[in-house]
């Protein structure tokens, strides 16, 4: 029998299976996972039971103290946790010693410290002396168990596990009903003593070695790996504790009690698995899939049960004190249950010598956490989405790191380097240093959707998820990086378009090497110069929303699906997976762009089926990155339907200013031809002026030659994905647009530009075999775009420029302290509270006589008007004027690029 | 010198259908639908702008519709062809290669490659009506048969007619001079005889010399598209008609309709109609077996069309006068009609000189705005259609040298109207000069007035729809530029033209041994 053999670096554990053990059968595998996850399902349930009682005899702040006191009991039996993964691959004496020796050591210390740190934790400095009193039996506890996990004794570990909360549930609560917090406490430390008593009874009973071979030194990673679960599985209740007002930590210490359902119910399966894992052949997959299968099967049904009815089930469980963390419990829920899986993922991980990898990535979720806790409201909720935010990210880190293939022994960086071409680097380079010059080049201030993203940002961040929920009709993303953003680096003007301008800038090199990688290097360059200079590049890299986010991902999307329909990397396919999901969160009208991505996949699929190709493999992959997708985006749906059921029953639909072709050509007409086409004209050379656009939409039959001239022209799958992912979504749009007339507008699918770009560039260059034809035919076609752009930026009549800026400033210099402004339409407000927040301002109403009594105790008034080209805003404007006239004379009147002030005395 | 383009490797598969039948029947049902859109919109009675102008913008358009559900038609009948199996027992084959003062280099080749012909006995006869004694001697360098008539009557076709009365084989393999046959022509043809009504044999006839760009290459781009989904789909259709060359007939069928009509420029048209006419079978195997040679300059290819456009255009009436079935008097009368196309380029060009000299326009109560929206999506799915079905081979080159000799089949469609006399011209097989302005002179004519009515447009009026007409015209300037272009180059000695003569480790490299 040929026995695999894993060399690992010294660093890391060498796992051989002995030569007569045989592969365990799935059913086997199965067997011993639902063993060991019924003990910690009693245990867990036991221990429930026993914070239950508590929950209902203590009040709320002696529960928080005791809940507190547990999960300070667990953290510090953390390393011990740890210590138990690590010696289910070790079994050695010193080890033992050494965890006694430290667990007395730190208890003395503990104990010592326990006068001061019982204030900062808002707990009795007794109960750390019970605490400090735990900690010598927690190393000799964990390494006993992790000795009967390496041995695959899973009956004697599930004693180990039921013991415990049988004694808290009698003795435990004998002494809780006697003494209180206290007793409770002392309880909780009794039910780990018997579990050591029953483990260390067990693993006597067989002196044998590990299932797997012993390596010889304690596997580090995985005891600090499993250590950083554990903090992030209770790091927040502590947090929690010491942040939140009294009766918010007691609703926060229910919470993390129910999510601890989720928690303890895995917290095994790892273990189980961690000594099966490390078999390079089927065995250590089939363990690991049985492992995952269990923890998502028991995290779907525990968050299923609490999302179902989570406000009754608080109620019965907890009690009617607590249900307010009811809106809350479902995603925290999730939480605990993607720490489950992420537990999974890393002792397959550690098991197969990746084990480093875990520690850092559950290093930076433990920062994460602890940062998001420190920067959120303090709130529970706050709290509880902090811990969602670091589970989910950590979860989705390893799940990337398991299907990325390990690095060959040396990286192939000799011929990476043999490949550079220095003369390319240093062209993208400078095009790269030009395209973030233009974007820096800013010729207008911030417009009203800039204003609002601002405002947003600027409130708390489960403000702002609220505000986004109740108010807007964008999805979370681009909304979370910018509050971010903001906390860090302000909100002044430049401050808050710098994370457009740093990712659209990053389109330039990013069309570069897609367009090298896809086609070659000249097709790179000419995409990387197209996309320095292309205006509506420039325009949304401007622009304090989350187009240029948009461009970047559907970019780098379609890159990761041709590069995987290319080479069939799992890598790839994830990446692709990953930013199907960014993309969602980001702007919900990707949709299309992810369908028709799919259905372009699925079409190469069918192809290569029929061509007898396989594709059962790709199939697998696409289907992984596709779960992954749908994994990471069904958060955002509770959250999309409810946004858009609170816009359509507040009469909003998803309506917002907007100024569109129809304007430019057509005025009052619905979707037409011309519509599409001065969209398209949009795309590519930017916004200009009605005049110009009326122009330019009379030279369609050069649209004609176009059509003409790619006759016969050579269209490769990958030039057919792009254009298809280009183009489907605009028609989508279209059809959209024919219901909602708005919807069909340059914003909403500007993330297919780059792809436009890109297409352009294959074009040019493989247009003629000649080496002069394609640079003329770049040259020229970059002199229209940099014309296109330098109207797009200068030109006032441009149609998108908003001067509000500078009338707000005329308004505040010439306003006294009694002044009114009146903002027509109502909408404007995050504009003056961003730039002239002093000034005083009233929203127009529907009513001109309504604004006129509003106003009529100042001695000027101000109206601020804009989107005179939405007819409905222009009317009212024009009564509003109309009205105050009549009371009022006009004293003076400034004009601005798309917005106009009337000063009235 | 190069070798011969002729002896290399074949690049093209004419067998190559359309990946997705479904996908493509989809799109040509599309097409129809958008085009139904297109004219339901256009034929409305309030669309009339000034009248005349209207009617002749109507008639192009419906001349293209026709020609277009034409193309959709037969498209839609493109299928992959079953090979079949060779017949059982050698037969025998004259092979003939009519001449008529080619250049040797160009004849032997071809006469070389006929006696390697594999899977029948092969009887070649070098038919020289140019009584050229280089001609005679290369016959007796290849020990082929040379013959030789006293009257050159008939053209081509009396050639050949001649030539069958000296010989006896039961099939006749005719071959222009200019195309080597491939060893395992027969081998592919010789099958379809198996069916009894069987009267000939096309296969296709590329242009070898069409990857060194140029006239070639347009050309063939679009012959490409005749001997790509068009000829497969006549194929299926039972309506494929000979093309001249690379053909292989049954004797009796020949003698049932008393060989090649001599009466006719395009004497393999009408002798497909006759064919037909009296029950006969053809088939089509999309195989290149043979290679040939593609016009060369401007002047070579006016030439060729003129031949091609005066006979089947001529051949309208008989196509009319013919006893066939509906589906074979359609696909003739399609095929000959084709060559009204230059009408309709005519028309198009005036229609913007006349709205930009006068204001006169076609369509009255219609918005550009509307007009885009019922045009752009026929005219894209029109263009699609034409992509997908040809697999691409179809170029804007191929188009653009067709719109640029609109006046050839101008010329000949009145030629045929007065029944002026045609005269069979046989292309020339060498390059000519590239600077042959004389050959596009109506497209430079129709340039000038295109360029100078826009001109004069622009210079009154910046008005939407001012731009709008000078942007059409300048759209058929550069359309007919880009056509023209081939004949306007400088004087330039081509290193690339045919090898003069082919070098001997070319033609051993074929199996030839020059002798």
């Amino acid at each position: 029998m040929v026995t695999p053999t894993i060399t690992r670096p010294a660093d890391t554990v060498a796992l051989r299976p002995p030569a007569s053990d045989a592969a365990p059968s799935v059913r086997r595998l199965v067997g011993e996972q639902v063993t060991v996850v019924a003990g910690q399902a009693l245990s867990g349930l036991g221990n429930f039971a026993f914070l239950l009682v508590a929950l209902r005899w203590l009040p709320a702040r002696p529960f928080a103290s005791l809940a507190t006191f547990l999960a300070l009991y667990l953290l510090v039996q953390l390393p011990a946790s740890g210590l138990s993964a690590g010696s289910s691959l070790l079994a050695g004496a010193r080890t033992r010693r050494t965890g006694l020796g430290v667990g007395i050591v730190g208890g003395v210390a503990l104990a010592a410290a326990a006068r001061w740190l019982g204030p900062v934790l808002h707990l009795s400095p007794w109960l750390l002396v019970l605490l400090a009193a735990s900690l010598p039996t927690a190393p000799p506890l964990a390494i006993c168990r992790g000795r009967l996990y390496g041995q695959t004794r899973p009956l004697a570990v599930t004693a180990t596990l039921v013991v415990e909360p049988l004694v808290r549930l009698t003795a435990g609560l004998a002494l809780l009903s006697a003494y209180g917090v206290l007793g409770g406490a002392a309880g909780v430390i009794l039910g780990g003593d018997a579990a050591l008593v029953v483990a260390w009874l067990a693993a006597r009973r067989r002196n044998g070695q590990p299932a797997m071979g012993a390596p010889r030194r304690l596997p580090w990673p995985a005891v600090v790996g499993f250590l950083g679960f554990a903090v992030v599985q209770n790091q927040d209740l502590v947090f929690a504790n010491g942040l939140l007002p009294g009766r918010a930590a007691g609703l926060f210490a229910a919470l993390s009690t129910l999510g601890g359902i989720a928690a303890f119910a895995t917290a095994n399966i790892p273990l189980v698995l961690l000594p099966r894992a490390g078999s390079a052949d089927r065995r250590g997959r089939h363990a690991t899939v049985v492992a995952l299968a269990l923890v998502v099967g028991i995290g779907a049904v525990v968050v299923s049960v609490v999302a179902i009815a989570p406000v009754s089930l608080l109620a019965h469980v907890v009690g009617q004190r607590y249900v307010a963390v009811a809106t809350i419990a479902t995603a925290y829920l999730t939480g605990m249950a993607l720490l489950g899986v992420a537990r999974v993922l890393g002792a397959r991980l550690m098991a197969t010598g990746r084990g480093r990898v875990v520690t850092i990535v559950v290093g930076c979720a433990v920062a994460l956490q602890a940062t998001l806790i420190c920067l959120a409201p303090r709130t529970v909720r706050g709290v509880a989405l902090s811990t969602v935010f670091a589970t989910g990210a950590m979860t989705a880190a390893l799940g990337t790191v398991t299907v990325l293939p390990r690095p060959t022994a040396v990286a192939s960086r000799r011929p990476l380097l043999a490949r550079i071409s220095w003369p390319a680097v240093a062209v993208v380079g400078l095009l790269t240093a030009g395209g973030v010059w233009l974007r820096l080049l800013i010729t207008r201030g911030l417009w009203l959707d800039e204003a609002s993203s601002v405002m947003q940002a600027q409130r708390s961040f489960g403000a702002m998820l609220h505000s986004l929920e109740t108010t807007d009709v964008h999805p979370p993303g681009y909304f979370a990086l910018l509050w971010g953003w903001v906390r860090i680096f302000g909100s002044g003007p430049l401050s808050v378009r710098m994370p457009s301008i740093i990712l659209g800038a990053l389109l330039v090199p990013i069309l570069y090497f897609i367009g090298r990688d896809l086609y070659d290097r000249r097709t790179g360059i000419v995409a990387a110069l197209f996309g320095a200079v292309s205006p509506q590049l420039v325009w949304y890299s401007q622009e304090a929303r989350m187009y240029g986010l948009f461009m970047l991902l559907v970019t780098l999307s379609v890159w990761a699906q041709a590069r995987a329909l290319r080479s069939g990397s799992r890598p790839a396919w994830l990446a692709h997976g990953l930013l199907c999901a960014a993309m969602l969160w980001t702007q919900y009208f990707t949709v299309f762009v992810v369908l028709t991505q799919q259905v372009a996949t699925l079409a190469v699929f069918a192809s290569r089926r029929r061509r007898r190709e396989p594709v059962r493999s790709d199939l697998g992959s696409w289907a992984l990155a596709m779960l992954v997708c749908v994994v990471l985006t069904a958060p955002l749906v509770p959250f999309a339907v409810h946004q858009f059921d609170v816009n359509q029953s507040a009469g909003r639909g998803f309506g917002s200013p907007t100024t569109t072709a129809r304007q430019v050509t057509q005025p009052g007409a619905g979707l037409s031809a011309y519509v599409v086409l001065a969209n398209l004209l949009w795309a590519v050379w930017g916004y200009h002026s009605t005049a110009t656009m009326t122009a330019l939409g009379a030279l369609w039959p050069a649209g004609m030659l176009l059509a003409l001239a790619l006759l016969g022209r050579g269209r490769s799958r990958t030039t057919q994905l792009v254009l298809a992912v280009a183009i489907v979504p605009i028609a989508a749009m279209f059809a959209m647009g024919e219901q909602k007339r708005f919807l069909f507008d340059l914003r909403y699918f500007i993330g297919c530009v780059p792809l436009f770009v890109l297409a352009g560039a294959r074009a040019v260059t493989s247009w003629s075999r000649s080496r002069v034809g394609p640079v003329l035919l770049a040259t020229g076609l970059t002199a229209t775009l940099a014309v296109g752009l330098a109207d797009q930026q200068l030109n006032g009549n441009n149609p998108r420029r908003y001067d509000f800026q500078p009338a707000l400033t005329q308004i505040a210099d010439v306003a006294g302290p009694g002044d009114e402004v009146v903002l027509a339409p109502q909408y404007l407000h995050p504009l003056v509270s961003y730039y002239e927040p002093q000034l005083r301002s009233v929203d127009q109403v529907a009513d001109p006589a309504t604004t006129v009594r509003q106003t009529a105790g100042q001695v000027h008034v101000f109206v601020l008007g804009s989107f005179f080209d939405v007819s409905g805003e222009r009317q009212q404007i024009k009564a509003l004027l109309s009205r105050l006239g009549r009371d009022r004379a006009l004293v003076h009147t400034w004009r601005f690029a798309n917005v106009r002030v009337w000063e009235f005395r | 010198m190069i070798d011969d383009p002729r002896l290399g490797p074949v690049p093209y598969r004419a067998d190559e259908t359309p990946r997705s039948r479904v996908a493509t029947r989809a799109l040509l049902l599309a097409a129809v639908v958008v085009s139904v859109w297109y004219f339901g919109w256009l034929l409305q009675p309030s669309r009339i702008g000034t009248p005349v102008l209207y009617g002749l913008l109507v008639a192009a358009e419906l001349f293209n519709l026709v020609q277009a559900c034409g193309f959709w038609w037969t498209a839609s009948r493109d299928t992959a062809r079953r090979p079949v199996q060779p017949l059982p027992i050698r037969r025998d084959v004259d092979v003939l290669i009519p001449v008529y003062g080619e250049p040797v280099d160009v004849v032997e080749p071809t006469v070389a490659a006929a006696t390697r012909l594999r899977g029948a006995r092969v009887h070649v006869a070098l038919l020289d009506d140019g009584d050229d004694p280089a001609m005679r001697a290369l016959a007796y360098r290849h020990s082929v048969r040379y013959i030789q008539r006293h009257e050159h009557a008939g053209a081509k076709a009396g050639n050949i007619n001649h030539a069958l009365r000296l010989t006896d084989s039961p099939y006749v393999m005719v071959l222009d001079c200019d195309h080597v046959p491939r060893p395992e022509f027969l081998e592919r043809t010789l099958g379809e005889f198996g069916d009894p009504r069987m009267a000939f044999v096309q296969t296709p006839q590329y242009y070898a010399n069409a990857a060194q760009g140029g006239i070639a290459a347009a050309a063939w781009a679009q012959q490409a598209l005749f001997f790509g989904p068009i000829a497969r789909g006549k194929d299926e259709l039972g309506a494929m008609f000979c093309a001249g060359t690379n053909v292989v007939f049954r004797r009796r069928a020949l003698e049932q309709v008393e060989g090649f009509p001599e009466d006719s420029v395009t004497e393999d048209f009408k002798l497909s109609i006759r064919l037909h006419e009296r029950g006969w079978r053809t088939a089509y195997v999309p195989e290149v077996l043979a290679l040939g040679l593609g016009p060369q300059d401007m002047a070579s290819y006016v030439s060729q069309q003129l031949r091609w456009s005066r006979g089947c255009l001529s051949a309208i009436g008989t196509v009319l006068r013919a006893r066939l079935p509906l589906r074979l008097r359609l696909q003739y009368l399609l095929s000959s009609m084709f060559f009204l196309t230059g009408w309709t380029v005519l028309i198009y060009m005036t229609l913007p000189v006349v709205r930009m000299l006068t204001g006169a326009q076609p369509l009255a109560a219609a918005t550009a705005d509307q007009f885009l929206l019922h045009f752009a999506p026929y005219f894209c799915l029109a263009l699609g259609a034409v992509a997908r079905a040809g697999r691409g081979r179809y170029t804007f080159a191929g188009f653009a040298l067709a719109a640029t000799t609109w006046w050839v089949h101008v010329l000949s469609s009145l030629r045929a109207l007065t029944r002026r006399p045609s005269r069979f011209v046989v292309t020339p097989k060498r390059a000519g000069s590239s600077w042959q302005p004389r050959a596009v002179w109506p497209s430079l004519v129709a340039v000038c007035v295109l360029a100078g009515s826009a001109a004069y447009a622009l210079l009154g009026s910046r008005s939407p729809s001012a731009l709008n007409n000078a942007t059409f015209a300048m759209l058929h300037v550069t359309i007919l530029l880009s056509g023209a272009a081939a004949a306007l180059r400088p004087q330039r000695r081509r290193r690339e033209k045919v090898a003069v003569e082919p070098t001997t480790r070319s033609l051993a490299a074929h199996g030839v041994r020059a002798s």
